[in-house]
C-alpha cells in the first residue's frame, strides 16, 4: 500500500515529459499447429486507447484483458497498456493478423502486421505433445431435433494445475446439456501413459444446415522446459517442478462442422409428435396398469399412456386418445422421469386422465398412436398402445359418487384417497340471473335536499332539547333552590334557643325564601308589601298574604328590636314561622 | 314561542324530506304489476334462450324508473347472452354502483371483462381501494343511509349526556362522530363524483376515436365493444374521451352507454 502512494505521488508530483505515444502489436509465436493458439499483445505506450480486432478474420479472437504499468526512468514517467487477446486460426497456411486500428483521443495510431504460419497438426498416435485437448461429436450429420454427444478430452502426460477454460464450449444453434460427472481415466497413446479427463455435452440442434461448434481454449500451468545452470546444491531441489518453473499454456479445440439434415415431409394421417429418436408407446387402465377393468357408473378409473424412449422424450405432447362419448375425462398434469445418460435424454413421460363412465355396458378405447422420426431408419414411424376394455357397471342405490375426490393428481402415490385433485375450469360461462322480487325496489341514493335535512333533523332535534332543558331547569332551580334554603335555615333555627344572635335572622331567612319560592324567584331580601304581592300573585288567599307578611314583620321586629326575650315566645314564633312555611311550600 | 318555532321547523323540514318518498312510493305502487309481470316475462323468456324478449322486458322494467343493481345485472345477463358485449359490461357497470360486493355480478364482470380486446391501460391505484374500501363495498344509497344513522346516534349519545352528566358516553360518541364525518363525507363525494367523474362503456364492436366532432376527422386509435372510458368533456353529440395517457379523442354519444 505504502509503495502504491508512493509511486502514484511520483506519477503526479514529478513533471511530467511530453512523451511520444507509440503502439505496437507482438505476437509470441509465428509457427503453431491447428489446436494451438496465439497470444497477441496490443501494447499502448504513453496513452489510452481502444483497439479494434474485428479486421483480424482469420482467427478467432478472445480478450483475456488489460494491463496497466508505470514506469519512471531519469525522472519521466512512462504508461505502458496492454491488451491482451488469444487468436484461434481457423485454417492453415499463412495467415495474417492486420494491422490494428488504436483510437487514442481521437488520434488513430495503426499497428504492423504479423504474419503467422499454421500447420496440420501431427498424428496424435506419434505425439509427443506433453498435454494437448480434443473435441469430437458422435454424429456430424445428425437430423434436427435428434440428439448426439459432443466430447471434450484433455490429455495429460505431465502434471499440470490452475487448468480452466478461457472459453467455454458454446454451441449457437443448439440445446445443449452438460452432464454434471466429469469422467476421468487413463490412456495409452504411442506409448505414453496420459491421464485423461473427459467432459460431455447432449447437443440437440435446433434448425437444419451447416453449423459450426466453436473451438473452446482451456488454460493451465505446466513444467517449463528451461533448465537452469545450477550454481549450488539447493538449485536441484527448487528447480523441482513443485516450487514453481511453471508456464501458462493454452489449448485450444478446433472448429466443429456440423452438417443438419432437415427432417423428410411428413404426409401420414396421424399427426407428427414431433419426437425425434426412438419411442415406444404404452396405455393401460387403473392402478394395476392393466389392459381391462370393471368399475361402477359414476366411478373413476384412471387411463395412463406412457411414452417411453430416447430423443427429445421430454417434447413429448399428449396423445391424442379416442374416449367413448359416455365418459367424462378430466385430465391430469404430465409426469416424467427424464435421464440424461452419456447417451443422451432417455426416459418416459406419462399421461393421466380421469375417466368417468355414465352409462353402463360394455366399451373399448381404441389403441392410441404416436408418430416420431425414427433416426434409426431415417423415416417417419408411428407406433400404438394396446386396445383397453372397460366393463361398466350399474351404480349401487346408496353408493355415493367420490369420482372426482378420489382421483389422484400424482403418479407416485398410489393412495388415490389421501390425493386431491386440482379443480380445473371444464367450461366457460357467466353465472345466471337474479329472480329476486325485490329487484324492482330503488336503490337510488337520497336526493341531495333529503340528505341533508336527513342530517340536520338530529341536530335541530339536540338544540330544541338543549333549550327546553335550559329553561325547565331554570325554573326548577330557582323553586327548589329556595324552598332547600327555607328548610336548610329553618333546620338550623330548631337546633338553637331564642337567646342566640341568629336565631331570628334563620327564621327571616326560612320565610323570606319560602315566600320567594313560590314565585320561583331568587333573593335575600323582602318588605311585607312585596311580600304580601307575591304570595297573592302566586294565588295564595289574601288571609294568608296578610297573615305571612304580619309574621315576616314579626320577626323582623324581634330580629332587630330584640323585644323578645324569652325562649318560650322565641319557641311560640318558631312554631308559626314553621307552620307557615310549611303551607307555603306544600301549595 | 321560540320552542314553538323550533317544533315548526323540524316538522316543515321532515315532511319536506318525506314528501318525495311519498310520492316516489304512490308512483312505484301504481306501476308495480306491470312491472313483476315484465320482471317474470323477462325471466322466462332468459330461461328459455329468448334473449332479445329478456332484454325487452327487462328494459321496460328499468325504463318506468327501478333503479336497482339486480335488475342491471340481469339485464347485462341477456345482452351477455345476446352476444352484444358492449351493452352487457354497460349494465354490469351500472349494477355495480349499486350492488359492489355482489360475487356473482363480480364474476360475469370478470368474465365479460376477459372479452373485451382493448388491454386497459389505467387502472385505480389499488392503495385508494384499500384506503376507501367501504365506498367499493357498499352503494350510495347504503352509505347515506349509514352516515344519517350515525348522525343520529352522535346526537343521540350527546342528548342522554344532558342526563346522565357523566363522561363515560364520550369515548363512544367521538368515535361515532369520526365514523359520521368519514361516512358524510364519502356521501357528499359520491354525489360529487355522479354528476362530475363520469364514465361510459363502448357499445358497438368497434369505434373509431377521432381528433375532431366530424366524421372526416382523423382516427386517433380504436377502441372496441365493451371498453370504458372517462368522459372529459361534451360537445353537443359528441364526448371528449379518455381512454389511456395519450390516448383521448372524440366519440359520437350514439357510440357509448353512459355509467350513471
Amino acid at each position: 500500500m505504502r509503495r502504491f502512494i508512493i509511486v502514484l505521488l511520483l506519477i503526479v508530483g514529478l513533471p511530467h515529459r511530453a512523451l511520444a505515444l507509440e503502439v505496437k502489436a507482438v505476437a509470441d509465436r509465428n509457427h503453431i499447429t491447428t489446436g494451438e493458439t496465439v497470444q497477441l499483445t496490443v501494447t499502448i505506450k504513453n496513452g489510452e486507447g481502444n483497439v479494434d480486432v474485428t479486421h483480424i478474420r482469420d482467427f478467432k479472437v478472445t480478450s483475456q484483458g488489460t494491463q496497466t504499468s508505470v514506469r519512471i526512468v531519469n525522472n519521466s514517467v512512462s504508461r505502458e497498456i496492454n491488451h491482451t487477446y488469444t487468436l484461434i486460426p481457423l485454417k492453415t497456411g499463412r495467415l495474417t493478423i492486420p494491422p490494428l486500428t488504436v483510437t487514442t483521443g481521437g488520434k488513430r495510431s495503426r499497428t504492423q502486421p504479423i504474419t503467422v504460419r499454421v500447420t496440420k497438426t501431427a498424428p496424435r498416435t506419434n505425439s509427443t505433445s506433453d498435454i494437448f485437448v480434443t473435441a469430437t461429436v458422435s454424429n456430424a450429420n445428425p437430423y434436427q431435433g435428434e440428439q448426439f454427444v459432443y466430447t471434450f478430452k484433455f490429455f495429460s502426460a505431465v502434471r499440470f494445475q490452475n487448468a480452466g477454460f478461457h472459453k467455454e464450449p458454446e454451441f449457437p444453434g443448439f440445446t445443449a446439456k452438460k452432464i454434471e460427472k466429469n469422467r476421468s481415466y487413463r490412456k495409452v497413446i504411442g506409448k505414453r501413459n496420459y491421464n485423461v479427463i473427459e467432459l460431455t455435452y447432449i447437443l440437440i440442434p435446433l434448425k437444419s444446415g451447416d453449423l459450426t461448434i466453436e473451438p473452446s481454449i482451456l488454460g493451465c500451468d505446466i513444467p517449463s522446459g528451461k533448465r537452469q545452470r545450477r550454481n549450488n546444491p539447493f538449485d536441484s531441489f527448487f528447480n523441482d517442478p513443485f516450487f514453481g518453473n511453471y508456464a501458462r499454456k493454452q489449448l485450444s479445440t478446433t472448429p466443429i462442422a456440423v452438417k443438419v439434415k432437415p427432417l423428410p415431409g411428413y404426409g401420414g394421417d396421424q399427426p407428427f409428435s414431433g419426437l425425434v429418436g426412438h419411442y415406444s408407446i404404452h396405455a393401460a387402465l387403473g392402478d394395476r396398469k392393466t389392459a381391462q377393468a370393471q368399475i361402477k357408473t359414476g366411478n373413476s378409473v384412471t387411463l395412463s399412456i406412457t411414452v417411453t424412449g430416447t430423443g427429445n422424450i421430454m417434447d413429448a405432447g399428449d396423445p391424442l386418445a379416442h374416449i367413448p362419448s359416455e365418459f367424462k375425462v378430466y385430465k391430469d398434469t404430465p409426469d416424467d422421469k427424464i435421464e440424461l445418460t452419456p447417451q443422451g435424454f432417455k426416459g418416459q413421460k406419462v399421461f393421466r386422465q380421469a375417466l368417468v363412465p355414465t352409462k353402463a355396458g360394455h366399451y373399448t378405447i381404441e389403441p392410441v398412436q404416436l408418430t416420431y422420426f425414427d433416426v434409426e431408419t431415417g423415416a417417419y414411424r408411428t407406433v400404438s398402445s394396446e386396445t383397453l376394455a372397460l366393463d361398466v357397471q350399474p351404480p349401487d342405490p346408496d353408493e355415493v359418487d367420490e369420482t372426482i375426490h378420489k382421483f389422484t393428481t400424482s403418479a407416485q402415490t398410489e393412495s388415490p384417497a389421501l390425493n386431491k385433485l386440482k379443480v380445473k375450469r371444464t367450461g366457460h360461462d357467466i353465472l345466471t340471473v337474479k329472480d329476486d322480487l325485490d329487484s324492482l325496489k330503488s336503490q337510488s341514493p337520497l336526493a341531495w335536499h333529503r340528505f341533508m335535512i336527513y342530517l340536520a333533523a338530529p341536530l335541530l332535534g339536540y338544540l330544541i332539547l338543549l333549550m327546553t332543558l335550559k329553561i325547565t331547569r331554570k325554573q326548577d332551580n330557582a323553586y327548589q333552590r329556595m324552598a332547600r334554603r327555607a328548610e336548610q335555615a329553618l333546620k338550623t333555627a330548631q337546633q338553637q334557643s331564642a337567646a342566640d344572635e341568629s336565631f331570628f335572622t334563620l327564621l327571616y331567612t326560612a320565610l323570606v325564601s319560602a315566600i320567594l319560592s313560590t314565585a320561583g324567584k331568587q333573593g335575600t331580601l323582602l318588605t311585607y308589601t312585596e311580600a304580601r304581592d307575591i304570595l297573592i300573585t302566586g294565588g295564595h288567599s289574601d288571609k294568608i298574604a296578610d297573615k305571612a307578611a304580619a309574621l315576616l314583620k314579626q320577626v323582623e321586629s324581634a330580629r332587630y328590636s330584640g323585644i323578645i326575650k324569652d325562649e318560650a315566645s322565641g319557641q311560640n314564633l318558631f312554631t308559626d314561622v314553621k307552620s307557615m312555611i310549611r303551607r307555603l311550600l306544600r301549595q | 314561542m321560540k320552542f314553538g318555532s323550533i317544533l315548526f321547523i323540524i316538522s316543515v323540514l321532515l315532511l319536506l324530506a318525506n314528501s318525495s318518498t311519498t310520492m316516489a312510493g304512490k308512483d312505484i305502487s301504481g306501476l308495480t304489476t306491470q312491472q313483476t309481470a315484465a320482471f317474470l316475462n323477462g325471466l322466462n323468456a332468459y330461461k328459455n334462450a329468448a334473449y332479445d324478449d329478456a332484454i325487452m322486458q327487462f328494459n321496460q322494467v328499468a325504463a318506468t324508473g327501478v333503479i336497482n343493481g339486480k335488475l342491471y345485472y340481469n339485464l347485462g345477463n341477456a345482452y351477455m347472452k345476446n352476444g352484444d358485449l358492449g351493452n352487457a359490461i354497460l349494465w354490469y357497470e351500472r349494477a355495480l354502483k349499486r350492488i359492489p360486493a355482489d360475487p356473482d355480478l363480480k364474476f360475469n364482470l370478470d368474465y365479460a371483462r376477459g372479452l373485451v380486446k382493448d388491454k386497459k391501460e389505467s387502472e385505480q391505484a389499488p392503495i385508494l381501494r384499500v384506503l376507501f374500501f367501504w365506498n367499493h363495498l357498499l352503494n350510495g344509497l347504503n352509505i347515506q343511509q349509514i352516515a344519517i344513522i350515525l348522525n343520529i346516534s352522535f346526537w343521540l349519545l350527546l342528548a342522554a349526556q344532558l342526563f346522565i352528566r357523566k363522561k363515560i358516553l364520550k369515548a363512544p360518541a367521538s368515535v361515532i362522530l369520526l365514523l359520521t364525518v368519514i361516512f358524510t363525507a364519502t356521501a357528499f363525494y359520491n354525489s360529487y363524483a355522479a354528476q362530475y367523474r363520469r364514465y361510459a362503456v363502448v357499445l358497438p364492436g368497434e369505434v373509431a376515436v377521432r381528433s375532431g366532432l366530424t366524421g372526416d376527422s382523423t382516427s386517433l386509435f380504436v377502441l372496441h365493444a365493451g371498453t370504458k372510458v372517462k368522459i372529459e368533456k361534451e360537445n353537443g353529440s359528441h364526448y371528449r374521451v379518455f381512454f389511456a395517457h395519450s390516448k383521448i379523442g372524440w366519440v359520437n354519444k350514439t357510440q357509448l352507454g353512459l355509467i350513471d
